[in-house]
């Protein structure tokens, strides 16, 4: 028995100098196993092992510590994995969504099949990258475009709330895909950042009306597409940074576009 | 006025408490980086300890080691940076701790260092595996699976990661 505490007094002795940490390593169980005492023989030993390592610590951190360590013995000395402290499910929806936008959109909406709590988690997220990766999976048979098709048909069918960043990149393998519904969808909701880099191959896409109507752009980068002037612009008051490469526009609109950006303050040209 | 004249003048501490009661002095200086004690500080709570109760010990060791070092004007941006991928190689119990003291401190650069470890061990994994890592248990009938997979086929697609590392 003394050896035995000896044992868990330099553990936890380490344990405490070195972080203060909770967590009890796994080789804990081990000298758990060899104790065969009850309970509160058990605690009586933790307790003056505590006693004499940690005269610093608080009663109240002893306690709980001393509970922490009761609670993590497995029953019958059996040596299982510690059930964890935290729990993802119960990070507030903020942090989720913190965690969720820093993962590849495959990934994100692959978190929906975890728990009915997660079911539409990844349907909230305002920023939303669209790339082949996510149509180049499997080796099928199906067509790029077919399966891009099917993609945005499940985003707009899900997603809810605003939508401040969103980034299309199709890469030049393809025919460009009718994504008039995307922009329409996006122009209803607050869309800030806008990338748009589509396929060279066939003719160049024609952006539709509804990207006039992206009142709350910010950041916005064309490329490979066909701007026609439209009745509904009426100007971008709040873009600041505008990125037009291998696009087609007529010299006058592109003046007047520029001039109805108040507050533009980078501008980048590139075989325009 | 008089307050902050002072507070200049001298190199002010604060105690820090933790849920379990343990507390810590730390330069205001430092603290400040979480806008949450900064706030405290500015309408005049700090004068005595400031309790922490949603953040035990061993998170706020942590949280404190990360304030001091990004507030060190001795380490340079690549020291900082090689601090920052050390930091966290830990569990991924501890990194949720500690993000969610961040969030609860509001430490954008924490918060964020945290979210993006924790998103790069969930990258590329199955769902049964990202489970096990959080211990979530699922509350859906196979049937109730099928169809989600149904839903966005394309997500469940491919190769994944079986291992739990």
């Amino acid at each position: 028995m003394i050896s035995a505490g000896d044992k868990l007094g330099g553990r936890f002795q380490s344990l405490i100098n070195i972080s203060y940490s909770i967590l009890l390593p796994d080789g804990i169980y081990t000298t758990a196993e060899a104790i065969t005492e009850s309970y509160s023989h058990l605690m009586a030993v933790l307790r003056d092992i505590i006693g004499k390592h940690c005269i610093s610590f608080t009663v109240n951190t002893k306690e709980r510590f001393l509970l922490q360590s009761f609670n993590m013995m497995p029953p019958h000395g059996k040596r299982q994995h510690l059930p964890p402290l935290k729990v993802l499910s119960n990070l507030p929806d903020s942090v989720i969504d913190d965690i969720l936008m820093r993962l590849p959109l495959r990934d994100a909406v692959r978190t929906s099949i975890l728990s009915k709590k997660w079911r539409y988690n990844w349907c909230r997220l305002p920023q939303l990258t669209v790339d082949e990766t996510l149509w180049q999976t499997t080796k099928d048979l199906i067509s790029p475009k077919i399966k891009f098709t099917n993609i945005i048909y499940h985003l707009l069918a899900l997603h809810t709330g605003p939508i401040c960043k969103f980034i299309l990149s199709i890469s030049d393998r393809v025919n460009c895909p009718k994504i008039d519904n995307l922009i329409c969808f996006l122009s209803r909701n607050g869309i800030q950042h806008l990338v748009l880099q589509l396929p060279f191959r066939g003719n160049l896409y024609k952006l539709p009306s509804s990207f006039f109507t992206c009142s709350q752009l910010r950041h916005l980068v064309l490329r490979q597409c066909l701007i026609r002037s439209s009745p509904l612009f009426k100007g971008f008051d709040r873009l600041i940074s505008l990125e037009l490469g291998g696009v087609t526009i007529s010299s006058e609109f592109l003046g007047s576009l520029i001039s109805k950006c108040p507050l533009l303050e980078n501008l980048v040209l590139k075989h325009v | 006025m008089a307050e902050a004249a002072s507070s200049t003048i001298e190199k002010n501490n604060l105690t820090l408490k933790s849920s379990y009661g343990d507390e810590f002095v730390l330069e205001e200086s430092i603290a400040i980086q979480s806008v949450t004690i900064k706030n405290m500080v500015e309408d005049g709570c700090s004068s005595s300890v400031i309790p922490l109760s949603k953040v035990d010990t061993g998170t706020l060791i942590k949280v404190i080691e990360y304030m001091k070092m990004h507030s060190s004007t001795s380490s340079n941006e690549e020291e900082i940076q090689n601090f920052d991928k050390e930091f966290v190689r830990i569990s991924i119990k501890t990194i949720l701790n500690i993000l969610e003291a961040a969030n609860f401190l509001d430490i954008r650069s924490l918060l964020d260092l945290c979210a993006e470890a924790v998103a790069n061990r969930i990258k590329n994994k199955t769902p049964e595996v990202v489970r096990k890592i959080f211990n979530i248990t699922s509350d859906f009938t196979p049937e109730e699976e099928a169809e989600i997979r149904n839903e966005t086929p394309w997500a469940f697609e491919g190769d994944l990661d079986h291992s739990l590392d």
